[in-house]
C-alpha cells in the first residue's frame, strides 16, 4: 500500500516537473533578415545602439495599423539598432487593453483608445490611420435600400437608401462600438433615430453569418470580410464610416509604465521614428506592390486567409494613413472648441456620443481629457530631429 | 438486457453491425443538408479536408495546428497537476479537521459556483495573457472538483477501520497515511478524471477569450474571419484530443490502482 | 438503579449539549470567515494595497449592483432583465435536455438495439466540449435565444444520457431475476425495476447537467448574445468596468448555487425510500 502511494506521488511530481519544464512555445517572430554582423559592427559607430532592449508591440491580428512595424522588422531596421521586437497579437480590442501590462506600445481602433485611456491609464501617442475602414453596413444587391439609390443622406452622398427605405429595417450591429456610432450617424443623416429601426445587437463576427443565415435586412460587417470576394459580389455597401468623414482615427497608444521606464523610453522613441519612416515608404507610389505583399505575408502569418487582391483593396479603400507631417501640421494644432489638440478632440467627440448612449458612464469625458493621457513630446522630438537633418 | 443470455439469431447479428453504420450515414446526411441550407458559410467535405491538410503543414503564428494543440495540452496538464497537489491537500484537511472545514471549506463553497469561464476577464486584467494566467485558469477550473471529490472520499471512510488503527496505537499521521488516504484513492482518481476533462473545457474557454496561441485561439481566429472550415477542423481536433485525454487518464488509473477493478 | 439511569440520562444530555454547542461554534466560524474575507478585501482596497483597476472594492461592487437595478447602462438591460434572460434560457435548455436525455439514456441502457443505433451518433457528440459548439451553432442558427437554448441543450443532454445509461446498467441482476420469476416481461421489468433503481444516478446526472448548463450558458452569452448576465460581463469588458464584471461573477455564482440547492432538495424528497445517498 505504502509503495503504491509513493509511486503515485512520484508519478504526480514527475508530471508536474515535466509539464513545468516543457518550454512554452514562444510566439516566434516572423523571420527576420539576419544582417551580416561584421557590417553592423562597422556601422555601429555612426548609428545609435540600444543594448538589446526588448519592446513589445501589440495589435489586433492582421490590422493594417501594424503594417509599418511589420515592414520595418522585415527590413531588419530594428535589429540594426539593437532593439528586439516582441509581437503580441490579440483577437479583439477589449482583451488588448485588459492585458496592457504585457505590452509597451500598441496600435488600435477608436474603441480601444477610449478603453485604454479611461480604463487602463494608457497614453495616446499618435494617430495612425482613418479608422472606420472596416465599419461598414452592407445589404443584398436586391434589397430596397440599394434600389432606392444614393444621394438621399445629408452626411454623405455615398450612402444608399432613403428615410422611408431605412425605416423599420432590421439591422444587425454590435453594441457600444464604432459600428453602433456609424449606424446612429447614418440614421441621423436621414433624420431617423434608433427608435425608427429594429436593431439586433450581437457580436460583430456573428453579424455576417446571421445575415447569410437569413436574419435581418442590413448588416454590419467586421474586419477583413469587408474585402471578401463573396461579400463584394452579392452585397452592396450601403453605408461607410469613412464616407461620412466622421473623424474616427486609429491610433498608437502606450503603456504608461513603459514610457516612464528609463531603459525603454529612448528605444520607444526610436521604434516610433522607424514606424513613421515606414509610413513614408508606404506613401510612395513606387513601393505599392511591395507594401501589399508585406500585408499579405503579415496576414497569412497571423492565420488570416486572403490573396493579393483582397489586401490591395483593403489598403486602398481603407482610408488615409497619417504620415508624420500630417501629425505635426494638423493634429498638434489646438482645437478651437477646447483645450485639446484636434486629434484628441475628435476622439473626445465620439466619447461624448457614447456617454449620451450610456455606454460609457458619465464622467468618462473628464477622465479622458486628463493631460497625462496625451504625449506629444515624442512626435515633436522625432519631427525636430528629422527637420534638423 | 433482460434476455442477454439468449443466443442471438443471424438477424440480430447482422443488425448489430448495420445499425451503427446506418446512424453514421444519417449523421453525414444531416451535415450535407446543413451545408446546402447555408452554402456561403458551411464548407463541404472537400473543403474541410483541404483545410485540414493546410493547417497541418502551414504554420500560423509560427506553429502548425499540432503545435497549438500541444500548447493547449501543456496548459491543461500543468494547471491540472497543480490542482491535484493542492486539491488533495485541501480536501484531506477540510475533511479531517472541522475548523479547517468551517473556514477554508466555507470559502471554497462560496467561490465554487462561479463558472471558470467567468474568471477569464479578471485573470486577464490581473495577469495579462502570458502562460501563467492560463495555468491559473485551468487550476481554478480543476481545483474545486478535486477538493470536492477528495472530501467525499475522506469523509466517508469507514470509521471502524480507523478505530482498529487507534487500537493498535497509531498516531494521527499514521492513521492518515495508512487508512484514510488509501481508502479515498478511488474518489481521488474520480476527481482526477473529472478535473482533467474540466481542465480541457476551461482551457478552451480561456483561449477563445484571451489568447494568441492554442487551439481555442485557432477556433476564434477562424470564427472572426467566418472561416468555418478551420472552425470545424479545430472542433474535430478538440473532440478527438479530449477523448484521447480521458482514455489516457483511465489507462493510468488502471495501471496505478490495479486492485480497484 | 434509579440513580445510575439518572446519571446516564444526565451524561447523555450533556453530550447532546456539547455537540450542539460545537456545531453552533463551527457555524459561527463559517459565517465569521466569510465576513472576514470581505472585510479584509475591503480594508486592502481602502489602504491601496490592491490595484483598484484590477480588483475593485466590495463596496464598489455593491454600488454597481444598486446602480444596475434601475440603469440599463452599459449593456442595455437592467440586472433583473439580465437575470431573467439568462435564467430562462438555462432552464429551458436544461428541461429539454432532461426530458429527452433521461428517457433516451434509460432506453439505450436497457434495449440493446437502441444502444447500437444511437451510440455512434452520441459518441461523436459527446467529446465535443459545449463551448466548442458555439461558433458552429451561431453560424447555423444565428444569435438569438434559440441558438443559446440549443447550445445549453447539447451540453446538458450528454450528462443526462450518460448518467441514466450508467444508472440503469447498474441494476442489480437479482432484482431482475426476481421479476422474471414473477413472470414479468422485458418492458414491464424496465418500468418497474430498471427505472426506479437508476434514479440516484439519474439525479446525479441532472445535477451535473444543471451546473454544466449554467457554465455553458455564461460562455455562450459571453461569446454570442445580446442580453443576459454573460453579455453584461462582455460589454463591461469593452468599457473596462471591473466592478460590473465582478458583480456579474458574483450573481452568476449565486444563481448557480441556488439552482443546485433546489435540485438537492428535490433529490432528498424523491430519494426518501433509499436508505443512504
Amino acid at each position: 500500500m505504502k509503495k503504491t502511494i509513493c509511486v503515485l506521488l512520484a508519478a504526480m511530481m514527475l508530471c508536474v516537473a515535466f509539464a513545468g519544464c516543457a518550454k512554452p512555445v514562444e510566439e516566434s517572430q516572423p523571420e527576420t533578415v539576419q544582417p551580416n554582423t561584421e557590417a553592423v559592427e562597422e556601422v555601429v559607430e555612426e548609428k545609435e545602439w540600444f543594448d538589446n532592449v526588448t519592446i513589445t508591440i501589440s495589435t489586433v491580428d492582421g490590422s493594417s495599423y501594424h503594417l509599418p512595424f511589420y515592414i520595418a522588422e522585415k527590413k531588419g531596421l530594428f535589429e540594426e539598432v539593437g532593439i528586439n521586437i516582441e509581437y503580441v497579437g490579440f483577437p479583439g480590442g477589449p482583451v488588448q487593453m485588459e492585458a496592457i501590462e504585457s505590452w509597451d506600445i500598441g496600435t488600435t481602433g477608436i474603441g480601444g483608445v477610449l478603453n485604454c485611456l479611461i480604463g487602463h491609464d494608457g497614453i495616446l501617442l499618435a494617430n495612425v490611420r482613418e479608422d472606420g475602414a472596416s465599419q461598414n453596413f452592407w445589404a443584398y444587391n436586391d434589397s430596397d435600400v440599394v434600389t432606392a439609390g444614393q444621394g438621399n443622406n445629408t452626411l454623405s452622398d455615398q450612402i444608399y437608401g432613403s428615410a422611408d427605405t431605412w425605416r423599420g429595417k432590421t439591422i444587425l450591429c454590435s453594441y457600444g462600438d464604432v459600428k453602433h456610432y456609424t449606424l446612429v450617424k447614418t440614421l441621423e443623416g436621414f433624420g431617423l433615430t434608433l427608435e425608427d429601426v429594429n436593431p439586433l445587437w450581437m457580436d460583430a463576427s456573428s453579424c455576417l453569418a446571421s445575415y447569410w443565415g437569413g436574419e435581418g435586412d442590413i448588416t454590419a460587417v467586421q474586419g477583413s470580410a469587408n474585402w471578401d470576394a463573396d461579400v463584394n459580389e452579392k452585397m452592396t455597401k450601403v453605408s461607410a464610416a469613412t464616407d461620412m468623414g466622421l473623424g474616427l482615427y486609429g491610433s498608437m497608444v502606450a503603456n504608461k509604465d513603459s514610457l516612464a521606464d528609463t531603459n525603454k523610453a529612448d528605444a520607444i522613441v526610436k521604434v516610433i521614428e522607424l514606424y513613421f519612416e515606414m509610413m513614408d515608404f508606404m506613401a510612395d507610389e513606387a513601393n505599392w506592390t511591395d507594401v501589399v505583399n508585406y500585408m499579405v505575408e503579415y496576414n497569412n502569418w497571423c492565420g488570416i486567409e486572403g490573396d493579393f487582391e483582397k489586401f490591395e483593396n483593403q489598403l486602398k479603400t481603407g482610408g488615409k494613413f497619417f504620415t508624420l507631417e500630417d501629425q505635426v501640421n494638423v493634429f498638434y494644432a489646438k482645437s478651437e472648441n477646447s483645450d485639446l489638440t484636434i486629434m484628441a478632440d475628435s476622439i473626445a467627440d465620439v466619447l461624448k456620443f457614447y456617454e449620451e448612449l450610456e455606454v460609457w458612464e458619465a464622467g468618462s469625458y473628464e477622465k479622458f481629457v486628463q493631460p497625462e493621457h496625451f504625449n506629444t513630446e515624442i512626435l515633436q522630438t522625432i519631427w525636430e530631429s528629422r527637420t534638423a537633418e | 438486457m433482460f434476455y442477454k443470455n439468449r443466443s442471438k439469431s443471424l438477424f440480430d447479428k447482422i443488425l448489430y453491425w448495420v445499425l451503427p453504420a446506418f446512424s453514421i450515414v444519417c449523421l453525414l446526411y444531416a451535415y450535407t443538408r446543413a451545408v446546402k441550407a447555408n452554402p456561403m458559410v458551411m464548407p463541404g467535405f472537400a473543403e474541410i479536408g483541404e483545410r485540414f491538410l493546410d493547417l497541418s503543414t502551414k504554420p500560423i503564428k509560427g506553429v502548425t495546428i499540432w503545435g497549438h494543440v500541444l500548447a493547449s495540452l501543456r496548459r491543461v496538464l500543468v494547471g491540472a497537476a497543480a490542482s491535484w497537489v493542492i486539491g488533495i491537500f485541501l480536501g484531506v484537511f477540510t475533511a479531517t479537521n472541522r475548523y479547517m472545514n468551517a473556514t477554508v471549506g466555507t470559502l471554497i463553497t462560496i467561490i465554487r459556483p462561479i463558472p471558470g469561464v467567468a474568471w477569464v476577464p479578471l485573470i486577464v486584467v490581473a495577469f495579462g495573457i502570458g502562460e501563467f494566467p492560463k495555468y491559473l485558469l485551468v487550476f481554478i477550473g480543476c481545483i474545486f472538483t478535486m477538493v470536492q471529490n477528495t472530501y467525499s472520499g475522506v469523509y466517508f471512510v469507514d470509521q471502524s477501520a480507523i478505530k482498529v488503527g487507534k487500537m493498535f496505537g497509531a498516531n494521527k499521521f499514521q492513521i492518515l497515511t495508512n487508512f484514510i488516504i488509501p481508502t479515498a484513492i478511488p474518489a481521488i482518481f474520480a476527481g482526477i478524471r473529472l478535473s482533467v476533462s474540466n481542465g480541457w473545457k476551461i482551457v478552451l474557454a480561456a483561449e477563445m477569450m484571451g489568447a494568441t496561441l492554442g487551439i481555442g485561439a485557432m477556433v476564434t481566429r477562424g470564427w472572426n474571419e467566418l472561416d468555418m472550415a478551420t472552425v470545424i477542423c479545430c472542433v474535430v481536433i478538440i473532440a478527438v484530443t479530449g477523448a484521447l485525454l480521458s482514455v489516457a487518464v483511465n489507462a493510468i488509473e488502471r495501471v496505478l490502482t490495479p486492485w480497484n477493478r | 438503579m434509579a440513580t445510575r439511569q439518572e446519571k446516564l440520562q444526565e451524561m447523555h444530555k450533556q453530550y447532546i449539549k456539547t455537540e450542539r454547542n460545537k456545531t453552533l461554534k463551527l457555524f459561527l466560524i463559517s459565517i465569521g470567515s466569510v465576513i472576514g474575507f470581505f472585510l479584509v478585501w475591503e480594508l486592502l482596497s481602502i489602504f491601496g494595497v490592491t490595484n483598484l483597476r484590477v480588483l475593485p472594492a466590495p463596496s464598489s461592487i455593491l454600488d454597481a449592483f444598486v446602480e444596475k437595478i434601475n440603469s440599463t447602462a452599459p449593456d442595455g438591460c437592467t440586472i433583473m432583465q439580465n437575470i431573467i434572460t439568462s435564467g430562462e434560457v438555462a432552464l429551458l435548455g436544461f428541461l429539454l435536455a432532461a426530458c429527452i436525455g433521461i428517457p433516451l439514456g434509460l432506453f439505450m441502457g436497457w434495449f440493446e438495439k437502441a444502444d447500437r443505433f444511437i451510440s455512434p451518433i452520441f459518441e461523436m457528440i459527446r467529446p465535443i466540449p459545449p463551448i466548442a459548439w458555439i461558433p458552429i451553432i451561431v453560424v447555423l442558427v444565428g444569435v438569438n435565444m434559440k441558438a443559446r437554448a440549443i447550445i445549453i441543450f447539447l451540453s446538458s443532454f450528454v450528462s443526462c444520457v450518460v448518467n441514466s445509461y450508467l444508472g440503469i446498467r447498474m441494476t442489480n441482476p437479482t432484482l431482475i431475476n426476481v421479476a422474471k420469476t414473477f413472470g414479468a416481461r422485458n418492458v414491464e421489468t424496465f418500468f418497474k425495476v430498471g427505472i426506479p433503481s437508476a434514479m440516484p444516478m439519474v439525479f446525479t446526472g441532472a445535477k451535473l447537467a444543471l451546473t454544466g448548463s449554467w457554465a455553458t450558458l455564461v460562455a455562450a452569452e459571453m461569446l454570442a448574445s445580446n442580453a443576459g448576465l454573460g453579455n453584461m460581463l462582455t460589454i463591461a469588458r469593452k468599457v473596462s468596468r471591473m466592478d460590473i464584471i465582478l458583480l456579474a461573477m458574483v450573481i452568476i455564482g449565486l444563481i448557480g448555487a441556488v439552482l443546485l440547492s433546489v435540485l438537492n432538495a428535490l433529490e432528498k424528497r424523491k430519494m426518501r425510500w433509499k436508505s443512504n445517498i
